[in-house]
């Protein structure tokens, strides 16, 4: 799917894709590149799609990577998403990774007859780290909280706005 | 700063997976007849979007104007003739325009694009996306000769 993510630098958008990865031939993130989580071991899981947001100029360059899995009967799970490490924090190079592997995820959820309904979990090793995350995806991502847990989901309303926010911007 | 790797055991059980699901159910079963058609309707709009926007369509995955149609009306729960009805039109001739017998004009493409809330061109693409592919299958090796490297020798 063709998505725009946004040059911090200079504010310019930048044509991008979200590809589904070949588990065997793709090299995909891993802890020891940086990231957070070892993409290339976890793509492996029975029933889990990889997906990877590069831009159309830098094809070999990942920035960003998403794992979900579409088989579960009224959800989509999102397992994993991660921005890469350059495009974290003050100095980042591209902005809207994360929404538009979120809304990538949102729409593979209407796109498997899921409503729209996108499920996941915000783990972190501090709780402090962990509430600060659950705001951050509850009021840019429209996730609401399951209870007191550590589950977040994302209803059909929400998904459709984060849809037309990140994925009808071509 | 030391980081210490999620675990897929440390996220997902069955148990947390029925309380998802236990949520999603009420909440589901809660929703307006108008969202849940809507979201129904999205996914159709979803299925569209993404078939005119696909490269190439291989064999055997080609879509006609009926098959989307068929989606709609399957949500709607109407049948093809009660469609026609509404659209003041023969089933039979609905029927050629669905089926590419007969080309498609502006009025029953306004007549789709109303009833199906989405954009009047979607319906040319698929139209004109599935003549090329039929084409493009059957005869390809036809039209080569007009590539404009041969006309001018280069």
């Amino acid at each position: 799917m063709n998505v725009t993510i946004i040059e911090q630098k200079t504010n310019t958008a930048e044509k991008s894709i979200i590809s589904l990865a070949n588990k065997n031939r793709d090299k995909l993130p891993s802890i020891t590149d940086g990231w957070r989580f070892n993409f290339s071991k976890h793509s492996k899981g029975k029933d889990y799609e990889t997906y990877v947001l590069t831009t159309q100029k830098t094809l070999e360059i990942i920035e960003g990577c998403l794992i979900i899995n579409t088989r579960n009967q009224y959800q989509v799970y999102m397992a994993f998403v991660e921005v890469a490490p350059h495009n974290r924090g003050d100095s980042k190079k591209y902005d809207n990774v994360a929404g538009c592997l979120i809304a990538f995820a949102c729409w593979l959820s209407f796109m498997n007859g899921k409503d729209g309904y996108l499920a996941f979990d915000v783990l972190e090793e501090k709780k402090e780290d962990e509430n600060k995350l659950m705001k951050l995806y509850s009021q840019k991502y429209n996730a609401v909280r399951l209870a007191e847990s550590t589950t977040m989901i994302i209803l059909p309303e929400g998904s459709e706005k984060l849809i037309n926010e990140y994925l009808n911007k071509k | 700063m030391k980081t210490t790797e999620i675990m897929p055991k440390d996220i997902w059980n069955d148990n947390k997976f029925e309380k998802i699901n236990d949520f999603i159910k009420i909440h589901a079963d809660n929703q307006s007849k108008e969202r849940k058609i809507k979201n129904k309707l999205l996914s159709i709009q979803y299925k569209l979007e993404d078939y005119i926007n696909k490269e190439e369509v291989q064999e055997g995955e080609m879509l006609d104007l009926l098959d989307f149609v068929k989606m709609y009306l399957k949500v709607l729960n109407i049948t093809k003739k009660d469609l026609a009805k509404y659209f003041e039109m023969k089933d039979s001739n609905l029927h050629k325009y669905l089926t590419g017998q007969r080309k498609l004009n502006p009025e029953i493409v306004l007549k789709i694009s109303s009833f199906s809330h989405t954009k009047p061109e979607y319906w040319y693409r698929v139209q004109v996306k599935n003549e090329i592919a039929k084409l493009k299958k059957e005869k390809m090796k036809d039209y080569e000769k007009y590539d404009y490297k041969k006309l001018l020798a280069i």
